[in-house]
């Protein structure tokens, strides 16, 4: 135990010293294992993490999903998405927050990241809410709040480092998100519900849309829709698999953005080496956790942590309500994705050991990780809408993300309390 | 902490505010090759699903070259990060610090990155030294494979000269040069 207290310090204090955080898992990681262990050890092992991560074909299904969401955000379907929304529920109050809300979750459906949804729909939806006369801070908030969507319904990266790292079948992880994706775009909804029932002077109502227009903006949204079925459809039904979906998904996603004339020749270089320096830093972060988690495994840690569990006979689910608690105040000030990737391989065999199926624990995890993105003070897609939006204030934006917030907790509570919304459709379709 | 607009986010305005540095050209002919090769990779997977599912007929060993691609991909987009610095960073305790101490501690990062990644390189070479003495190759396409971990090797080396510029533009600047400035998860959250 004290070996890997020692290093999780020694950790902190090289990332808080400013060593990016991937070199100081590594770097610990290694010298924590050749302590351990002894030195031929800790490189032969170092050698060989570094070089099958490389060499993988299933990690290949990283990069494919990173690309398909980066062509999705140029090929620029948000406006579509937004007005079909819009077309069946803008007329209520909050409706055009609402809209924001649904068009999100459809954003989300064919791209796997927040940070590019929420900056994607507040291009759309912003204008069209300051135009209706919507307060900053319910605009924002929804935007905000809605961009989280993108990692909770699949596809979504996060789950995909989730299953790579704790071996679980991506497809029954991406199963698994579905429920709570609408649930998640229900409780939202109910957020904007209540904040314009308190004020409702903050979201009024837009114009009733006739019916056949209704049809003719949901004709707008078929590419989502058919992208959506055959990548999802596909690996659901195990028709292919997650690394072939997505190369489906990228390769659909590439020919809507050269349909709708997104692409020159300038911009698709752009996307793709964003994408491959996305990828880059991805797996610089995933090599340095796999080398940590390695050292960890080797020290007594793991079973430290299942003796005192056993030791003071807590209640595994104290103990999962315990972690969550501490994620979800570790992730107002953390930046997420190293929080996951630091936790998760210490914390996931006390979890299984306790007898809680690994899919569950996953969705609590990326809803614990959707929640650090739009709480204060630090949260990313806060940081996203004050980069665009640079007039709104950041307090305007703490205060109108806050009921989100809280309706984000209200979900992981009734997901934590009802564990068959995340595990039923994966069980269905993968057991 | 500080955030720098995400790559990958879908804000063309922002990322065409960073237009192709003319001075480093070694670094555009990286970006083509890490472009190619990502693309290459989505069109020879897409392919593949297609002439296995519809003519039944995949390509042969196309898993070896995707493998092979991947890795050299990963390693020739680490040189890039490096140079925008867009590692994930904590610098909120950073940012607080004096000049002075700021400017050390960026010049320690830096040369700590460049002995890791040299570390990483030479451990990457061994391993292409002992596949090439015993002279492996793939399963089924029969490629050798000790270039293309002798590559992986050397983009390894050239992210840690990146590094070791960084340190010494840091040594040149006070508080420290130009910061970290990634904690936000770059497109992937």
């Amino acid at each position: 135990m004290t070996e890997a207290l020692l290093g999780l310090g020694a950790m902190m204090l090289l990332a808080l010293a400013g060593l990016p955080i991937a070199f100081a898992m590594g770097v610990v990681g290694f010298f924590g294992l050749a302590l351990v262990r002894g030195w031929n050890p800790a490189l032969a092992s170092a050698g060989t993490l570094m070089y099958e991560t490389g060499f993988s074909y299933t990690l290949s299904v990283v990069p494919l999903f990173i690309l398909m969401g980066n062509f999705v955000s140029r090929a620029g379907l948000s406006h579509e998405l937004f007005r079909a929304a819009y077309a069946f529920i803008g007329h209520w109050r909050g409706g055009l927050a609402m809209s924001t809300i649904v068009a999100c979750a459809g954003f989300g459906s064919i791209c796997g990241s927040s940070i590019a949804t929420a900056a994607t729909m507040a291009r759309v939806a912003y204008p069209s809410m300051r135009q209706f006369g919507y307060s900053d801070a319910l605009a924002t908030g929804s935007i905000a709040s809605g961009g989280t969507l993108g990692i909770l319904i699949p596809p979504s990266v996060v789950m995909v480092i989730y299953a790579l790292m704790t071996e679980v079948n991506i497809g029954a992880m991406f199963a698994a998100g579905l429920l709570p994706g609408i649930l998640a775009t229900l409780l939202l909804m109910s957020a904007v519900a209540w904040q314009t029932w308190r004020d409702p002077a903050s979201g009024p109502r837009g114009e009733r849309t006739p019916w056949p227009d209704r049809m003719r903006a949901l004709r707008g949204v078929w590419g989502v829709i058919l992208l959506f079925v055959i990548v999802m459809g596909g690996i659901y039904g195990g028709v292919f698999t997650a690394t072939e979906g997505a190369s489906i998904g990228a390769f659909g996603a590439f020919v809507f953005a050269l349909a709708r004339r997104a692409l020159t020749w300038r911009t698709l270089v752009e996307v793709l080496v964003e994408s491959a320096r996305t990828t880059a830093m991805l797996f610089g972060i995933l090599i340095g956790a796999l080398i940590f988690a390695n050292f960890v495994n080797f020290t007594s840690m793991p079973d430290d942590l299942k003796n005192f569990v056993a030791q003071f006979q807590l209640h595994p689910m104290a103990v999962i309500i315990a972690i969550c608690a501490i994620y979800v105040l570790l992730g107002t000030a953390m930046e997420e994705l190293s929080m996951i990737l630091l936790t998760v391989p210490v914390l996931f065999p006390l979890v299984v050991h306790l007898g809680f199926d690994p899919i569950w624990f996953g969705i609590l995890v990326v809803v614990v990780v959707e929640i650090g993105l739009i709480s204060p003070p630090v949260g990313m897609n806060l940081f996203v809408l004050r980069t665009l939006l640079p007039h709104v204030s950041t307090m305007t934006l703490y205060r109108g993300v806050t009921p989100f917030v809280v309706a984000d907790v209200i979900r992981l509570a009734l997901l934590i309390a009802f564990p068959v919304i995340s595990t039923w459709l994966p069980n269905l379709l993968f057991k | 902490m500080t955030h720098s607009p995400a790559p990958g986010d879908g804000r063309p305005e922002l990322t065409a505010t960073q237009p192709a540095q003319k001075t480093w050209r070694p670094e555009q002919a990286l970006e083509m090759l890490a472009a190619a090769l990502l693309f290459a990779m989505m069109v020879l997977t897409f392919v593949d699903v297609v002439l296995r599912y519809v003519f039944n007929a995949p390509i042969r060993g196309s898993f070896e070259v995707s493998e092979a691609m991947m890795a050299v991909l990963i390693f020739a987009g680490l040189p890039m990060v490096s140079r925008k610095s867009e590692h994930i960073t904590i610098d909120s305790l950073v940012r607080l610090a004096p000049p002075r101490l700021r400017q050390v501690g960026a010049i320690f990062v830096q040369l700590g990155c460049a002995a890791a990644l040299i570390g990483m390189a030479w451990l990457l070479w061994l391993r292409a030294m002992r596949f090439s003495a015993a002279g492996d190759v793939t399963q089924t396409l029969k490629l050798p494979i000790a270039p293309v971990v002798q590559l992986m090797a050397l983009l390894t080396v050239a992210t840690a000269i990146i590094h070791i510029v960084l340190a010494w533009q840091a040594l040149r600047t006070p508080e420290g040069g130009p910061r970290a400035s990634s904690d936000d998860g770059g497109g992937i959250l």
